[in-house]
């Protein structure tokens, strides 16, 4: 899709591209911020899979005031680098490793995180079933760094926030979660498309069960479905409240809007030019036409 | 209270293997299923997985011993099976021995055994996604071993090689991009990773070992294929695929890997070369493949629910690579032949002219000194036919399909008949004044008529008849002038029953002569002109098909430059003689299909199969179009204006294709003696490439038949792939599902469907890029007892597109739309609007547009439109309501992305529209709306209260995981000013656990909910004598297709007492499902 075809059909992109943000994904966090207030009294806050880092941006444009006396810790991870920005500490790691997680917190002076959020997926690859367990087990791999007692990531009564994909067995990610927070819900903000299967958790006050002793190299599997807890089919299922967030008047992310009446319609460069793909070797093979190809 | 019985499916493919060279099985959503790949038949289907699919199968298959794993998800079953044979027919008993649910994800699963002389496993290995490997004995009741990769990471793939746990080795394809190879069984103290491949720029989707383990094949996000070899630096990196790679087999000699491209390409990697690129299915992803025992046969599993055969051996004879392969056909030595006494009155320079090709016996060639010469094939032998002057500089020559006949023309109006074996004595005579452009023969119904073309400037043709019943004495008698309109004759053809003559000309348009006497003066003209059906292009080639025409219609093909073919019908008094009625004939066109990028040249049919032949970048190609696939194709060079292709069969086992190129005539003489070793390329039918996003049953009043079945399985579907499909399965035999027409004339999403009947049955097709057509179906099903193929008929014709009327700029979307018959409806008693449709349409720029589409005008036009919220439309349905003063309501209901549903009053719009009161698009308003979800409502349904004519009962599915139903009173005043007097609304919150994306209300108070968590939710709506309105859960079922976004529902039996349904279901594939109220 062209850049004036995305613009029509896409009101966020445009709006993104004018407002200065990475990535179309920072209205999802702020409206998400709106109906949860999850940046009230955040003096630490993580934020994991951050590039290209339109979350951060989100964080330091509202966390990050000119003149504060104890500006807010925000710690951006993620395997790729991203471009700096305000106010950010950037660490280049793997969300998975123990020491990726001691080195967040030694940016906190001993302090934990009131705030985690995530907003990593992997590439689909079409195959739902896949696509969900791979996006729940980024998640439930962040999990242990977020709540790692002996590092202590997130605080009790912290805040965590991450991208789910609302498929076929997303009632065993609900029960997992909703063992470790007093309150989970399922946020859809307006900025996220009406036909994406992408939803939010925002799982409010971590109270971390007693006897819960998490373990790096041991992650969290899946849960299964069982006739007294979660069942595959039917009431019995463990299913937590939806909130749609953002309110009526702000924009439609499903509906196509016309560009600019007078012509003064210019289509933006994106502000930031998307990370080097997997298969960019073979796309300049092809390009300087070296492709093995049979026809 | 329900009975829920599962029926047809098709779904991506996901896994395949081989039992033996005979039989495949196929894992697609939780089935199993079990192919005859001689017959070609699906002799078993078994559902395996409660809510799992099949991602993998393993099979043992020896003497003492036969199992079958499956693994799919985090679950594994092993079963005995023992296959048997009656009367050539092969089936299966399938005997389930263990099953286990583990806590990850499993991704590859290997038999194990005592020792490498055992042939009965005792043991099952599985690899795990968090890079974990759990041994289970045989029965799957105790963990046996279990051991976790230093390496602690995610793995997108897992491929075990080894037949004893103390061998085992895991190649594990990491999210880092890394394979890694490691021994299960660590024996030494260190590290138990034998190598690190690294170099994939993507993360790993699938590997394979060579038999003996010492290679090691690996396919990746970053499109390439590596090939590794243990112990050693060196790898091979293979480029081609255009998109990730999913599945790969490596044999000593060959890598086959299939990719999101749909594409499955043979390597011979050992030459860093691609030996073949197989394309066979269509939209999105190969997402398996397998390979047969004895490594001939390939299969691939698609995205597509096809399953395809492809022949290792073909390799060798299908894709014909260089000239090498071809006989090579110089001109002898000029003193062999030029008279010396000629030569000086000669020109000087010698060379090939033209050919013309008989069969696989001569090749025929006209020099530039005006030489026919024959080249005996069998010996290479090349002797003088006929020598004139004339012929110098330039000759066009043709030969009769019989090869009884050379015909050629030349720079002064000479035309020549010759024998390619000198069986008579060459006839010249002087037919036009000026340059023959061209020559053509034409076969008749009498064998020993051949008719024979010329044609010239001003215009003019001559249709000779040539009777060759003494051919030592044929006898050329003129049967007709014909007056051109064009400058170019590309093509022409004669159907001698409807004694009518088309032809194709260059740019792109078709030309109909009638024959109506025997009189040879007469000059006939054009009675019919179909302009620019290749659009500027031209139109190489017509085909009549003569088992599809009747006394009445003349079904025929072209073939264009565009790379199209077309079908046409031609109807009208025309056909049968009457030349004077007003419109004799009509020419519509019945479907057309984009074949190639390049050059198509031709079509022909060979045992009622369709051939399509064409140019593509290098080389010629044979298509066969009724299997989608390519038969054949031949490096050539390029494009040639002069070749010839014939064949005795579809498969074309027995062929020639010649061509000129560079002053000299190759000639390739295929003869291929194998025989296949399954029957059919295509094992199982390829529908749609991506998400279907509209699905309706056909009701059986749109089938003409003379025994109409109670259940005819027949569906019609329109998807992201922006094909419109027409399907059918048999409800009582197989899961099946059959494509039995394809049409593709939308250029993206297709994604609604609906039915009219007005004067024809008409079916309405809308989605993106604000596409709205009007097709007329006809469907004849000749119900003999033997259920056979070709006994269907489907005509998706004629269709009428509306215009666009969003600014030119905007790309705005057909989000849903409705029709209504107002001819069925009588809104107006005084008169009559049959072949009057009324279509509600809801647009993604938040307008909702009421349509009418007139098939007697066929045109489509807007009466009104409205802004009715400022958010984008998603669903749109009529309700008709009648009151207790018999006056009649067309209400549209109108649901958006804010969660409301408005009503708008359609009835006087329509009604001053009939009366022509209408100048202009009224404003469409609603009078009323409801809040019903907290964001989009995605289905919705509406039907009338049986006990109150008022009140509509209304059923809504939202994003925000709720379903809600309503009722609302409709009251109307003394100006007819529509209101709703009451309503009360019940939301059931937590009705799925995702997004619902459709609603169904079936038998008055029961409603049908699928959503995006794979679960069909039955409720009862109950409302009481308070008027409290409720929903009660009565069944839920998970669902074996991912992305579940529409559905139909159809009562089975017209009987009252008949409590049967069935339900469509379509997302990522089809469901099928039989509902009984018990």
């Amino acid at each position: 899709m062209g850049k004036s075809s995305k613009d029509k059909r896409d009101r966020y992109y445009r709006l993104a591209k004018e407002q200065g943000w990475r990535a179309r994904s920072a209205f999802k966090l702020l409206q998400i911020e709106e109906e949860f207030n999850l940046f009230e009294n955040v003096k630490h806050c993580v934020d994991l899979c951050a590039a290209p880092g339109s979350w951060s941006q989100v964080l330091s444009r509202k966390l990050i005031k000119e003149g504060q006396e104890d500006p807010p810790k925000i710690v951006a991870v993620d395997l790729q680098a991203m471009a700096p920005l305000k106010g950010i500490i950037q660490i280049q790691g793997d969300i998975t490793k123990q020491s990726t997680a001691e080195q967040i917190i030694s940016h906190f002076d001993g302090k934990y995180a009131d705030l985690v959020i995530c907003d990593g997926a992997p590439d689909v690859t079409g195959l739902h079933d896949m696509d969900e367990y791979i996006q729940a087990q980024l998640l439930l791999a962040v999990i242990p760094i977020a709540l790692n007692i002996t590092t202590h990531v997130l605080r009790p009564g912290g805040t965590f926030v991450a991208k789910i994909f609302r498929g076929k067995d997303i009632t065993l990610l609900y029960a997992q979660l909703k063992i470790f927070f007093k309150h989970v819900t399922c946020c859809k903000p307006r900025s996220s498309r009406n036909s994406s299967i992408e939803s939010f958790i925002v799982c409010q006050d971590y109270q971390p069960p007693k006897d819960y002793v998490p373990n790096m190299s041991n992650p969290l599997l899946d849960f299964s479905y069982n006739s007294t807890y979660n069942n595959l089919e039917g009431s019995n299922r463990v299913i937590v409240p939806f909130l749609a967030a953002g309110d009526l008047s702000s924009f439609d992310s499903d509906q196509t809007y016309p560009l600019d009446k007078n012509n003064n319609y210019q289509p933006l460069e994106p502000v930031q030019s998307p990370i080097s793909p997997p298969y960019k070797t073979a796309i300049k093979k092809k390009r300087t036409n070296e492709l093995n190809k049979n026809n | 209270m329900f009975n829920i019985e599962k029926k047809a499916f098709a779904s991506q493919v996901t896994s395949l293997q081989f039992i033996n060279e005979q039989i495949l099985v196929e894992g697609t959503g939780p089935y199993l299923m079990f192919f005859n790949i001689t017959n070609n038949v699906n002799f078993k289907s078994v559902s395996i997985f409660k809510h799992s699919r099949v991602h993998g199968i393993r099979i043992i298959n020896n003497d003492n011993c036969k199992l079958i794993a499956a693994y799919g998800s985090k679950a594994l079953k092993i079963f005995e099976y023992e296959i048997t044979t009656t009367n050539n027919n092969y089936d299966v008993d399938l005997k389930e021995k263990a099953s286990i649910e583990l806590k990850d994800w499993i991704l590859d699963a290997k038999f194990l055994f005592e020792n490498e002389q055992s042939d009965i496993p005792t043991d099952i290995a599985l690899a795990l996604g968090h890079n974990f490997v759990e041994v289970y004995d045989i029965n799957l009741t105790t963990k046996k071993y279990e051991v976790h990769s230093e390496v602690n990471c995610i793995i997108y793939s897992a491929k075990f090689y080894g037949n004893t746990l103390s061998t085992l080795k895991l190649a594990s394809g990491t999210v880092f991009n890394v394979v890694i190879l490691w021994n299960v069984l660590n024996k030494s103290n260190g590290s138990a990773i034998i190598q690190e491949f690294k170099g994939h720029e993507g993360v790993i989707f699938a590997m394979d070992f060579t038999d003996d383990g010492k290679k090691i094949c690996s396919v990746s996000d970053d499109r390439t294929l590596r090939v590794w070899t243990i112990n050693d630096r060196k790898s091979i990196v293979l480029y081609g695929h255009t998109s990730r790679i999913w599945d790969c087999i490596l044999t000593d000699k060959y890598a086959i890997t299939v990719s999101e491209d749909t594409t499955c390409r043979v390597w011979d990697y050992n030459n860093e070369s691609c030996a073949a690129c197989w394309e066979g299915h269509y939209g999105k992803d190969i997402w398996c493949v397998a390979m047969s025992p004895e490594r001939d046969i390939v299969a691939t599993g698609g995205g597509d629910s096809g399953v395809r055969l492809w022949n290792l051996k073909d390799l060798e004879s299908n894709k014909i690579e260089s000239t090498s392969g071809l006989k090579e056909i110089s001109l002898p030595n000029q003193d062999t032949y030029i008279d010396p006494a000629l030569k000086d009155s000669l020109p000087k320079k010698e060379f090939i002219r033209n050919f013309a090709q008989v069969g696989d016996k001569k090749s025929i060639f006209v020099t530039n000194t005006g030489y026919i010469l024959a080249n005996d094939l069998s010996t290479d032998e090349s002797s003088v036919l006929y020598q004139d002057k004339s012929f110098c500089n330039y000759s066009m020559i043709d030969v009769s399909e019989c090869q009884r006949i050379i015909g050629c023309g030349d720079l002064s109006g000479n035309v020549l008949l010759l024998s390619p074996d000198n069986s008579f004595k060459p006839i010249k005579w002087k037919a036009h004044e000026g340059k023959v452009f061209d020559v053509y023969f034409e076969k008749s119904n009498n064998p020993n008529i051949v008719y024979f073309f010329s044609y010239s400037i001003n215009n003019e043709m001559f249709w000779n008849t040539i009777d060759i019943s003494d051919i030592s004495n044929p006898v050329v008698t003129l049967k007709k002038k014909i007056k051109l309109t064009v400058n170019t004759v590309m093509c022409l053809t004669y159907s001698e029953e409807h004694n009518i003559l088309l032809m194709g000309c260059r740019h792109g348009s078709v030309i109909v002569y009638k024959i109506t006497n025997d009189d040879s003066n007469e000059t006939i003209e054009p009675v019919f002109r179909y302009v620019g059906a290749h659009g500027r292009d031209a139109l190489t080639c017509i085909t009549i098909d003569k088992s599809l025409s009747t006394s009445n219609s003349l079904v025929f093909y072209s073939t264009g430059r565009d790379g199209n073919y077309i079908q046409f019908r031609a109807t009208g008094k025309l056909l049968n003689g009457d030349i004077n009625e007003q419109d004799p004939i009509k020419i519509e066109e019945i479907g057309k299909s984009k074949i190639t990028k390049g050059w198509l040249e031709k079509i022909i049919i060979v045992n009622n199969t369709k051939l399509l032949l064409g140019f593509f970048q290098k080389r010629f190609f044979v298509y066969n179009d009724d299997k989608k696939y390519e038969v054949m194709s031949i490096a050539c060079g390029g494009a040639h204006r002069k070749w010839y292709f014939s064949t005795e069969t579809e498969t074309i086992n027995k062929a020639e294709f010649a061509f000129y190129r560079k002053e000299k005539l190759y000639v390739y003489l295929r003869n291929i003696k194998y025989e296949k070793p399954f029957k059919e390329e295509k094992l199982q039918d390829n529908l749609h490439g991506k998400e279907i996003r509209a699905i309706k049953f056909i009701d059986d009043s749109f089938i003409e038949s003379d025994k109409p079945k109670e259940d005819n399985g027949l569906l019609i579907t329109g998807a992201e792939d922006s094909l419109l499909k027409f399907l059918k399965y048999e409800p009582e035999s197989s899961i099946q599902i059959h494509s039995r027409s394809s049409i593709r004339k939308h250029t993206s999403v297709i994604k609604n469907l609906g039915f009219s009947v007005g004067l024809n049955k008409l079916l309405f097709s809308s989605g993106a890029c604000e596409e709205l057509n009007a097709w007329k179906l006809e469907i004849k099903d000749d119900n003999s007892e033997m259920m056979n193929d070709s006994d269907l008929y489907i005509n998706c014709v004629n269709y009428v597109s509306a215009p666009h009327v969003s600014p030119a700029s905007s790309e705005t979307r057909i989000m849903d739309m409705d029709v209504y018959s107002l001819g069925s409806l009588k809104l107006r008693e005084y008169a009559n609007d049959n072949g009057i449709h009324l279509i509600i349409a809801g647009y993604s720029d938040s307008l909702t547009r009421l349509w009418i589409f007139n098939e007697n005008t066929n045109k489509f036009e807007v009466i009104a439109c409205g802004k009715l919220t400022n958010r984008c439309i998603l669903r749109t349905k009529f309700q008709f309501m009648s009151f207790d003063d018999n006056t009649k309501e067309l209400i549209a209901l109108v649901s958006a992305t804010d969660g409301q549903v408005y009503f708008c009053n359609c009835t006087s719009i329509i009604k001053r529209y009939l009366d022509g009161e209408l100048s202009k698009s009224e404003e469409l308003v609603s009078f009323s709306k409801i809040t019903l979800h907290q964001s989009g409502i995605n289905g919705i349904d509406s039907k009338i209260d049986m006990n109150n004519k008022q009140r509509i009962i209304l059923a809504t599915g939202g994003d925000d995981n709720a379903c809600s139903t309503a009722y609302v009173d409709i009251s109307k005043n003394e100006q007819n000013i529509l209101s709703v007097s009451k309503y009360g609304k019940f939301t059931q919150e937590f009705a799925h656990s995702s997004a619902l994306t459709d609603v169904k209300i079936f038998n008055d108070s029961y409603l049908l909910t699928i959503s995006e968590d794979q679960r069909l939710n039955i409720w009862a709506i109950k409302i009481n004598n308070e008027d409290k309105i409720d929903l009660e859960l009565i069944e839920s079922r998970y669902i074996d297709i991912a992305d579940v976004s529409c559905m139909d529902v159809k009562k089975i039996s017209s009987k009252i007492d008949d409590k049967k349904w069935k339900v469509a279901l379509s997302g990522i594939g089809i469901q099928i499902l039989y509902i009984t109220l018990n």
